[in-house]
């Protein structure tokens, strides 16, 4: 343990306290991140959204359930519409279906 | 609130979208991202809220008052007092009922009627990390390491910053501190580690380490008497691994959270298995938690400076320590024993043996001893690990026994094959720790920021597609 220094610990990220600081920079820098992050949400939601109403389905019966479900399942059967489920329906049947059901037994 | 799961992904973006339009105000940034992580945190049980915020306000006094006084006596029972009461909270929440049933046991031994109340308490997830966050907070004041935070509310904001509240890492405060006190600073940093981390985390934890759990690791131990050795074999290689991917995932994701928000914390696992020697695998897995005790425990005792027994000593009561942290039971102290004498055994050997003149270069020098010679130690380091996770796996002593005991039945295997794929592709997961992906960061880092959303996207549909339904809570979340 002795020539472990966290202070130089591996890291390839920014230290926020260096010198190099611009809020130009910094819109700069933000503006992709942000883009990608609401791709990714975007994208996800649809190639998954049979299995998020599957989840909003197992939510306790209530309010919450009600508002989820009525908000995502137009959504759901938009994604259903253009195909963009079968992508996780193929590999679920494929290989995911056979390591959930796998399982050692005496 | 869970990483993996929908509440959090609803949860995140909103904070991540408030994060970056209140972070060039900090005056409503910190109250923002405090209500956020203490939400995160109250998701689990509201109750529990007011034990982090007892903790943050004493232990900010506590930090306050010892830098302002000068008298040394003055700040050791300023400094004593704020520690008795952390450790105070994590004793009753996390060790009474242990100690409380240990000492009965010993009462009924002796014939002694009377015993100690239990109560059934539950355990707040997380409790070790935040006092371990508060406790290094203090002593790096009193040692004069690093100034008491601005403000109460920048320390509180360190003690729940929500990527790390739960499960770690345990970043220090003269890490985190500065960038919570002027989060203006930050900038959404190294995106393809950030993804790459996240991405690799969930596929740890859905896919690999909830598989094995139900698969294979829990029905054996649950019942380890139905199964001869090479299930047990399997099952113990299978919770190596679990508990790698488990743990790590968790790390993975705070660090890579956190990056998102600007934020950079430490790492945590750095390709344990690899290790060729105890204390280097100590210094690759929670290595906050193994460099926090080695700052606060271990050199505070002595650590290397005194004679050689006592040397051993020390390494022995820091991870008997080590141990006890993980878990209120006797087998994860039990645990740490191992390790402690495995090292001081290490560290007796490095010391008095190989340094020797004549047994060096017959040990090391040739093909062999590049080759073979690091790939034994490191074959042979594995197995003492699993050994130990028997203990730090099992209910009680009672358990861990009869599964080492089937080792000596050797019948059928019962173990579907794809129980080995799995343990190899979990094994091969250590390639993503440290900056060993860094190629491959940076090239999707230079892909346009559409691409980069798809793509991430893609690989969390197949990781979703493949893990088992629902999501099992984090090994480490018990600690």
């Amino acid at each position: 343990m002795n020539n472990l220094n966290i202070d130089k610990m591996p890291t390839n990220a920014v230290n926020p306290n260096q010198e190099q600081y611009d809020p130009r920079n910094y819109r700069l820098k933000l503006f992709p991140v942000i883009m990608a992050v609401a791709v990714f949400y975007l994208s996800a939601m649809l190639l998954n959204a049979d299995g998020i109403k599957r989840n909003i389905e197992l939510m306790q019966y209530g309010k919450a359930r009600d508002v989820a479900l009525s908000v995502f399942s137009p959504i759901a059967g938009f994604s259903n519409r253009l195909g963009l489920t079968r992508f996780r329906t193929i590999i679920e049947k494929s290989i995911g279906d056979r390591m959930r059901n796998e399982k050692i037994n005496p | 609130m869970l990483f993996p799961t929908l509440s959090f992904a609803f949860f995140f973006i909103i904070v991540f979208t408030l994060h970056w339009v209140l972070v060039s105000r900090p005056r409503i940034w910190k109250p923002f991202m405090l209500a956020a992580s203490y939400f995160f945190y109250g998701w689990w049980d509201w109750r529990f809220v007011g034990l982090i915020i007892a903790c943050t306000v004493v232990s900010h006094l506590a930090a306050m008052k010892m830098a302002g006084e000068q008298r040394p006596s003055v700040k050791k029972l300023v400094l004593t007092g704020a520690l008795v009461f952390d450790l105070g909270i994590l004793a009753v929440f996390k060790y009474y009922g242990f100690f409380a049933t240990s000492f009965n046991g010993i009462l009924t031994a002796l014939n002694i009627q009377s015993a100690i109340p239990l109560f059934s308490i539950i355990l707040p997830v997380g409790i070790s990390f935040f006092t371990f966050h508060a406790i290094n907070y203090m002593v790096d004041v009193f040692r004069g390491k690093i100034k008491p935070a601005e403000s109460l509310v920048d320390f509180a904001i360190y003690m729940a910053l929500f990527p790390q509240l739960v499960a770690g890492p345990i970043v220090r405060a003269r890490q985190l501190l500065p960038q919570v006190t002027h989060p203006e600073r930050c900038i959404p940093m190294d995106i393809g580690r950030a993804a790459g981390l996240i991405l690799m985390g969930l596929f740890k934890k859905m896919v690999i380490a909830n598989t094995l759990a139900t698969a294979m690791v829990d029905p054996v131990f649950e019942q380890p008497a139905a199964y001869g050795a090479p299930d047990i074999i399997l099952a113990i290689y299978s919770y190596a691994i679990q508990i790698y991917c488990d743990f790590s995932a968790y790390s993975d994701m705070a660090i890579g959270f956190s990056l998102l928000l600007g934020f950079d914390i430490m790492l945590n696992f750095n390709a344990p298995y690899f290790a060729e020697s105890l204390q280097e695998f100590w210094q690759r897995w929670h290595i906050s938690l193994s460099t926090f005790i080695r700052d606060y425990l271990y050199f505070p005792m002595g650590g290397s400076r005194l004679s050689e027994w006592k040397t051993y000593r020390n390494l022995i009561v820091s991870f008997l320590l080590a141990g006890l942290w993980h878990g209120a039971n006797w087998t994860f102290i039990f645990w740490g024993l191992l390790h402690g004498i495995y090292r001081a055994v290490e560290r007796f050997v490095e010391t008095n043996i190989l340094k020797h003149p004549v047994s060096t270069p017959a040990i090391t020098a040739g093909p062999w001893g590049r080759l073979c010679l690091p790939f034994i130690k490191r074959l042979w380091l594995f197995h003492f690990i699993c050994l130990t996770w028997f203990f730090f796996r099992a209910e009680s002593f009672h358990d861990a026994w009869i599964m080492l005991g089937r080792l000596a039945h050797w019948t059928k295997p019962l173990a579907p094959p794809m129980i080995i794929a799995i343990i190899i592709a979990g094994f091969l997961t250590q390639f993503g720790d440290g900056q060993r992906m860094r190629n491959i960061w940076n090239r999707y880092a230079k892909l346009h920021p559409a691409w980069q959303g798809l793509l991430a996207a893609v690989v969390l549909t197949v990781i979703l597609a493949l893990g088992p339904e629902g999501v099992a809570p984090f090994i480490y979340f018990q600690f």
